[in-house]
């Protein structure tokens, strides 16, 4: 299976990082590494690589489960133009 | 009253300057406009108890928390508001898991507030702490640990909104000790509206009504989401016009009433079999605020194989999830379907195929014997109900049973654990579904499985007069299971036999409630008038043979197209 990165741009609030993690996990993805490069009080940025557990997995899928989160901003994945603005309210 | 009036109590001088953050909960409550709460209290939580009598929230004493929770799920799904369960940290807070989980999967709104350990001992394995924050996460759309009592107004406005807004949802709100013991100046009161559903855009729509046009079998695919959206009269009345045969899931039952023209029945596992037959035949398959379940679709590479698919949903992550999807329309589904005007396809052979099916597989009511047929019970009770009448489910045969065999004249009339699959939902849910609607004509049909995992609710029927119908289909088994294991496992039957069950009837009688037992068919018609007629709470006990399943069925990992019969 492929390696793939994603960015999630995300409010700190607590829990938001195993809220997402535990997303990510749950719906068939192994999370190889975690990178918190930028914290500030209202935003936060999430690199993570992940590779999914089997081949069914659409990585297009996850990203609008991810952008449905309450909080999240943005997901962004290795490729520039799979950006998914966040649906949530 | 002035402050410094001697006959005034400390307390009530107290909450004209500040409030508890206990207080602040039942006054976000009341400000959001509920009335009713369901609720069990304890140790953590006491503080809320504390600020509750008084006020304007009624609260509903439980036997379980569970119940709680599942019967706040019927309470939302009858009101379309969000309904509101109470419980305390530890054990309270993880026996409503399983209700918060069923509000999950059906995407009910309800607001879930638990009590915690106070935060100075928080993460310290304190008495009856535990991270129901975390625990919870997988189940929620959102959850709130409050750290600030100030804050109470605004995130509980906030709950409400989160889980009423776009594809609803349960919100959990942790509550610890001494905030809720805290005294602040009293914040100014938060209203949230919900948030508009994003709209679809014309060019989908555009493509949807092209693609309809060409269908030459289409086949309309009715989903929970319609009722959740508000949008089951516009899907009345674009299919009024259109014409398309139509199927929906178990929780899209009601939205096209049961006996209408277009109507053709569930999909699925236990749908009919001219259901399944016209989805699979079809080359168009206009799917509303559904998501594919694996119940829905059986196997899914050979679902619908040959159908070009519309996808109406309100959540973008729904879309292509399981079903690649050749238009896609996310945003309000109600926006959408008032949008998606077509005219009346030209498909009359497709529709004289479909209404030939539907004669043909039509399902029949004889049975061998003179004891009890359950689904004949059941489709003669339905059509003597009122028209006002509430099924609400437990799980197993029965719940299939109601499912194919009752009339829905409308989606809030059948309440039903449909994504979790929750024995013991049947009872609380029927609880709920009264007290939301006291005049409707609400019935829990259960089984003796199901009824056992929350019997003890009985006797909140009982304190609280709740004039709930309960019929409970006595097989002496795990009918459902037993039915796989007589057909997928060889007739290895593991664990299925419930030969010593109690007296239910007199079980009953022991919580303060009528009941009765019948088992011959001639009593049939005396027990659904009885029912009926009872005013107060009833229970019929009625006995079936153990060896009557479901029918027809597709089996597991098996295509639509490959449905067992009797």
């Amino acid at each position: 299976m492929q390696t793939q990165m994603l960015t999630i741009e995300f409010s700190p609030e607590e829990g938001a990082i195993i809220r997402l993690l535990g997303l990510v996990e749950r719906r068939g993805y192994e999370v190889k590494t975690i990178n918190l490069p930028l914290t500030s009080k209202n935003n936060s940025s999430l690199d993570i690589a992940i590779i999914a557990r089997d081949a069914s997995r659409d990585i297009g899928v996850l990203q609008r489960q991810i952008s449905r989160l309450i909080g999240v901003q943005r997901v962004l994945t290795n490729i520039k133009t799979n950006e998914t603005e966040a649906q949530n309210v | 009253m002035s402050a410094s009036n001697p006959d005034q109590s400390e307390k009530e001088r107290t909450a004209t300057s500040s409030q508890t953050g206990a207080q602040l909960v039942v006054k976000a409550l009341q400000d959001q406009g509920v009335d009713l709460v369901f609720g069990y209290p304890g140790g953590t939580i006491m503080p809320f108890y504390d600020a509750l009598p008084g006020s304007s929230l009624r609260h509903i004493l439980v036997r379980h928390e569970q119940a709680a929770a599942f019967a706040a799920d019927a309470y939302a799904r009858a009101t379309g508001k969000a309904g509101v369960c109470i419980a305390t940290s530890g054990p309270g807070a993880t026996n409503l898991l399983t209700g918060i989980a069923n509000a999950f999967l059906d995407s009910v709104p309800m607001i879930a507030i638990t009590g915690q350990v106070p935060t100075a001992v928080m993460g310290t394995d304190a008495f009856q702490e535990i991270d129901i924050f975390g625990m919870a996460m997988p189940v929620v759309k959102h959850s709130f640990l409050i750290r600030k009592a100030e804050e109470i107004p605004y995130i509980i406005a906030r709950a409400f909104q989160i889980a009423t807004s776009g594809r609803p949802g349960p919100v959990l709100i942790d509550l610890p000790k001494d905030i809720a013991q805290m005294q602040v100046p009293a914040p100014a009161p938060a209203i949230l509206h919900p948030a508009p559903t994003r709209q679809p855009a014309m060019a989908d729509i555009a493509d949807a009504i092209e693609l309809l046009k060409t269908a030459k079998q289409p086949v309309l695919y009715i989903g929970g989401g319609v009722a959740k959206s508000g949008a089951s009269k516009a899907l009345r009345s674009m299919n009024e016009i259109a014409g398309i045969p139509a199927v929906a899931t178990l929780t899209g039952l009601g939205v096209l009433p049961t006996g209408s023209e277009n109507f053709f029945g569930m999909l699925g596992m236990h749908g009919s079999k001219a259901a399944n037959i016209l989805v699979q035949k079809s080359d168009v398959l206009l799917v509303c605020g559904a998501r594919f379940d694996d119940r829905a679709t059986g196997k899914l590479d050979s679902f619908a194989a040959d159908a070009r698919v519309i996808h109406l949903d309100c959540d973008p992550a729904e879309i292509s999830k399981l079903r690649h999807v050749d238009v896609a329309v996310p945003g309000s589904l109600k926006a959408a379907i008032e949008q998606l005007k077509v005219q009346k396809l030209n498909i009359e052979p497709w529709r004289k195929q479909a209404k030939e099916l539907r004669r043909q597989f039509a399902f029949d009511y004889h049975a061998p014997g003179s004891g009890v047929f359950a689904p004949a019970f059941l489709e003669k009770l339905s059509r003597r109900a009122p028209s006002n009448f509430v099924a609400t489910c437990d799980v197993g045969q029965h719940q299939m049973w109601v499912a194919q065999h009752c009339s829905f004249n409308r989606p809030e009339a059948h309440l039903t654990s449909g994504g979790l699959g929750a024995m013991g939902y049947g009872i609380p849910a029927g609880i709920g579904a009264k007290l939301a609607n006291p005049k409707d004509c609400v019935v829990t049909i259960t089984g003796d499985g199901s009824v056992m995992m929350n019997i003890q609710e009985l006797a909140t029927i009982r304190r609280y007069g709740i004039g709930l119908k309960i019929v409970l289909f006595d097989n002496s088994a795990l009918g459902l299971v037993r039915q796989w294991q007589e057909l997928f496992y060889e007739q290895n039957f593991s664990e299925v036999d419930l030969y010593d069950n109690p007296d239910f009837a007199s079980v009953a009688r022991a919580f303060g409630i009528e009941a009765f037992t019948v088992s011959r068919r001639e009593q049939v018609d005396g027990a659904i008038e009885r029912l009926l007629k009872t005013n107060g709470p009833v229970l019929a006990h009625v006995r079936i043979d153990p060896r009557e399943n479901v029918w027809p069925l597709v089996p597991p990992g098996k295509s639509n197209a490959e449905m067992m019969e009797s």
